[in-house]
């Protein structure tokens, strides 16, 4: 049969899906299908935007992407790619690519008030250097500070990381991940000590019973949503349940959709282990041999500066004591919760939250907790962690296929590097700390440090960045790969002061003038995604790599090697000061980047040009190693290795190389094999090593010294705002499918920006009516801090009961998280975009 | 030339109605489908932007719980046109 070209490629494409949805067709169609891909080079990558982290397989040509598609080797996304996954290939190509480094100047100089002007490397950095180094004489390191991101490459964080914690001896590092995942960090810690899930994506299909907790995975994790809608469609019993304060594409699937009250998860919740507490569906020897029960101290404000009054009137404002508490008295603690108190309270409907209850407790039942930004972005967002943790230890549902509470993540790399790196300002990589004196050790001798080189106290997180650059106790800022200018809260009151302040200078990297970049003094051009050597890790501990599949445009550099080239212009006396520096006499005047990146350990990977090349023999380039003259991310990746190999074990992650062979791999690796399921004999080997008598199938939570995970009871508190005649409806901020964050990469695609080119106001029609306003109404949302103006949408995708209004933020003409108060949860200092109360008025 | 190839996953109760919807789609035709509701489609269009903005709709369809793009080849250059 002769088939004209265009129907050959069809009949391709079309066998291709097929076999990626599990369809079987007749054999004379599915056999047409043969790879033609004329002078495309494909090469695959992760996905640069979500926390799902898909495989894609790019194609280049003439130096340049020209497409991608999902790729079939791929465990994560197996062939299937999402709509923002479809034109990845065009990230890169806006128009308004920054090129070239903008310094602000009047006559010739660097000047606040000047305008942006094109200047080289050198001229950016010596003017930025001399800044750092007038800030941190008269102030010390406290007084200069990195805003980095879940976006980064691991070996980004991680070379920022030795930057701010070994070099300026400044804690004052944090990533935006502190926006989206500090809440999950805290819980896990709390309660298991150890971070990410225990579980993997193949719950995914070995579940059953899937629940949302505050996670609109139909447009936030459109790949995993398909796998679970899979399941859903085809599996005897499956049932979703979707929990949320608005009604979003989700609830298409749910059986049981749920709406409540903002705030009041932390009732349903309770109310859940209450129900398996009262019906004895408790398996009690789990509890007695896994568990401890302990309780957290209440009244702990709201993250707010200290002066507020409600910081003041918090009894225990900050704290996260855990004490311990009795089963008895754990039980008496949660029977407030009873059904009609939590129905009541939550406006969720009796049924609803029984039969939510009821799945819980079914012994036989599996069941896969799923959540994000809803129990995250919370004021008591730790604790909602935690509380969810409670109802699958209740029943020892965890920790195997199907059972398993999963903490979904919104950045490319929030797991792989703002976590595991530990670029907070409290951490140090493979989950220590900068407080614990054994940790700074074990760091200062990987890191060939004199003793007492780490700060020992936290530095700076991110809302608190903002505010001492407002105090102007923070002179000097560098944000790296976020756009915080529109992804912070409280933007006009506690950050732009700060940013605008001519004491202090402010350095933002991106390759797009961002609302960030144009507030910023110093604009430095960045290469992205592909035009250089990367890893991310997922949200299923899964850790990726990538080849340079291009050239960055201009003059754009990687922030990698904007870290390392910084680092130059410092003399180790001048970072440290000259008594510290004394204590290492062979450091005597060397460069930071001799002392931090020339260091005998990360500059002993040989590289020439042409050393990487793929399976088919194709060469990649790699810029930083080429300017360095050694391979670079390896040199970075194996020495950070060595946290894992050195500290607690349950971290460890395979030899550099292996990742460039592979679809990626779950850690812990041992031996070469990924871990799927952790805490369990059998599937994870740390719990032999913990427990050299554990029996398969056995449950050991080495996270914690004693191998038992904590029940931690936190009951309902009030949130810091709540609606009142003068601001009478909530605002809940969030995404949309064809948006990222901020939308400085979507916005820049025709297609994704004409889909949705600006944010609306999803509203209730009913609300809509008394305030007569109609679909397409123009509106001003007004909090107590700004106002923006916007359009009603009562037809559209998000659906908000009365009183509440949803508006996306990715839409820089409409800054809608200037709306936000800054509140934090007072434990992870993440801030709450869940809830504010706002008015509308028509314009 | 832009040729793609989509799985859209359906609520199998409304299987019928997203077929007609997405036949109705210039360049669309539907080349399997199962009891689940999944159905493997196919986009044919000069234009790789009406490719996008197709697929985009049709993950907005009442009844459609995702759809995921799985392969797409394209020939001939388009201008990739900003006006953000």
């Amino acid at each position: 049969m002769k088939l004209s070209r265009r129907t050959f490629i069809k009949s391709q494409a079309v066998a291709v899906a097929i076999t990626a949805a599990g369809i079987t067709l007749p054999l004379t169609q599915a056999a047409q299908a043969k790879t033609d891909n004329d002078d495309i080079r494909w090469d695959k990558i992760p996905c640069r935007f979500c926390g799902t982290g898909c495989s894609v397989l790019a194609g280049t040509r003439n130096g340049r992407i020209v497409a991608t598609q999902g790729d079939p080797d791929a465990p994560v996304n197996r062939g299937l790619n999402c709509v923002k996954g479809y034109f990845l290939s065009k990230i890169m190509y806006g128009e308004d690519r920054l090129q070239q480094p903008l310094l602000r100047m009047k006559e010739g100089k660097y000047h606040k008030e000047g305008k942006f002007t094109p200047v080289s490397w050198d001229k950016a950095f010596d003017v930025m250097a001399e800044k750092w180094k007038t800030s941190m004489k008269a102030k010390g390191p406290t007084s200069v500070g990195l805003f980095g991101s879940g976006q980064w490459t691991v070996w980004e964080g991680y070379a920022a990381s030795k930057l701010i914690k070994a070099g300026f001896r400044s804690n004052n590092l944090d990533p935006n991940a502190r926006h989206c995942m500090a809440s999950a960090v805290g819980g896990f810690m709390r309660t298991f000590g150890i971070d990410e899930p225990m579980g993997c994506y193949d719950d995914l299909e070995q579940g059953q019973i899937f629940v949302l907790w505050g996670s609109n995975m139909a447009e936030m994790h459109p790949i995993l949503w398909s796998r679970l809608a899979d399941t859903r469609l085809t599996k005897e019993g499956s049932e979703v349940h979707v929990l949320s304060t608005y009604k979003h594409r989700s609830f298409e699937l749910a059986d049981n959709g749920i709406i409540f009250e903002p705030q009041t998860d932390l009732i349903i919740a309770n109310y859940i282990a209450n129900y398996i507490i009262q019906n004895k569906a408790y398996d009690k020897t789990f509890i007695e041999n896994h568990t401890h029960i302990k309780k957290t101290v209440t009244d702990i404000g709201y993250g707010l500066r200290p002066e507020d009054p409600r910081e003041i009137a918090a009894k225990n404002a900050g704290k996260g004591k855990l004490s311990a508490m009795s089963f008895d008295e754990y039980a008496k603690a949660v029977s407030k919760y009873t059904l009609e108190y939590s129905s009541e309270k939550s406006k969720v409907p009796a049924r609803q939250l029984e039969r939510l209850a009821k799945v819980y407790a079914d012994p036989d039942k599996k069941v896969m907790s799923l959540w994000t930004m809803g129990v995250n972005q919370h004021t008591r967002g730790v604790w909602m962690n935690s509380l969810i943790y409670n109802i699958h230890l209740l029943m020892g549902k965890i920790s195997e296929p199907g059972n398993s509470p999963f903490s979904l993540t919104g950045q490319p790399s929030a797991c792989g590097t703002a976590r595991e790196v530990g670029t907070f300002s409290h951490r140090l990589p493979a989950d220590m700390v900068v407080k614990n004196p054994k940790h700074r050790a074990l760091a200062e001798k990987i890191w060939k440090l004199p003793e007492g080189t780490i700060n020992p106290k936290p530095g700076f997180h991110a809302v608190l960045m903002q505010r001492k650059l407002k105090d102007k106790v923070m002179n000097c800022y560098w944000q790296m790969c976020n756009n915080n200018m529109q992804a912070g809260p409280n933007i006009n009151d506690e950050m732009l002061p700060g940013w605008r302040d001519p004491e202090n200078f402010i350095t933002v990297s991106d390759p797009y003038p961002t609302v960030s970049a144009i507030e910023a003094d110093l604009i430095l051009p960045t290469a992205m995604w592909a035009e250089k050597e990367g890893a991310f890790g997922n949200a299923e501990r899964r850790t990726q790599f990538w080849r340079q599949q291009v050239d960055a445009p201009g003059m754009s550099e990687s922030d990698l090697w904007q870290i390392m080239e910084f680092s130059k212009r410092f003399s180790i006396e001048e970072a440290w000061g000259k008594e510290h520096a004394a204590k290492m006499p062979e450091y005597a005047g060397k460069s930071l980047y001799e002392v931090l990146f020339e260091n005998d350990f990360v500059n002993q990977f040989p590289y020439k040009a042409g050393d990487i090349k793929d399976g088919d023999d194709n060469i990649y380039k790699n810029k930083e190693s080429e300017q360095a003259g050694f391979y670079v991310q390896k040199g970075l990746f194996e020495e950070y290795r060595r946290f894992q190999q050195e500290g607690h074990k349950g971290h460890e992650q395979a030899p550099f190389d292996e990742y460039h062979k592979t679809r990626g791999l779950r850690w812990p690796v041992v031996d070469g094999k990924e871990t799927l399921w952790r805490f369990r004999e059998g599937y994870d080997p740390h719990v032999k090593y913990y427990k050299p008598d554990a029996k398969k199938g056995e449950v050991y939570f080495y996270g914690k010294k004693d191998g038992k995970a904590n029940i931690i009871f936190a009951p309902y508190e009030v949130p810091p705002e709540i609606p009142s005649s003068e601001y009478p409806f909530w605002l809940c901020t969030g995404r949309v499918l064809e948006h990222w964050h901020s939308g400085t990469m979507t916005q820049r695609v025709p297609e994704l920006h004409r889909a949705v080119p600006e944010a609306l106001v999803y509203m209730n029609p009913n609300d809509a009516r008394k305030q007569g306003f109609q679909n397409g109404s123009k509106v001003k949302i007004i909090s107590p801090r700004g106002e923006i103006i916007s359009r009603i949408n009562l037809r559209g995708r998000n659906k908000p009961p009365k009183g509440l209004v949803f508006i996306p933020w990715f839409d820089a003409s409409r800054l809608v998280n200037k709306l936000m108060l800054d509140t934090t949860d007072p434990l992870s200092k993440e801030t709450d975009y869940k809830k504010c109360p706002v008015k509308i008025v028509k314009v | 030339m832009t040729i793609c190839s989509l799985v859209v996953q359906t609520l199998p109760k409304h299987l019928e109605k997203v077929s007609q919807l997405l036949i109705e789609m210039n360049g669309v035709e539907i080349h399997a489908q199962n009891q689940q509701g999944k159905l493997v489609v196919s986009i044919d269009h000069p234009s790789r932007s009406y490719c996008g903005e197709v697929m985009i709709r049709m993950a907005h369809l009442k009844g459609v719980m995702s759809s995921s793009l799985i392969y797409e080849y394209q020939e001939g250059s388009e201008k990739n046109s900003l006006n953000v």
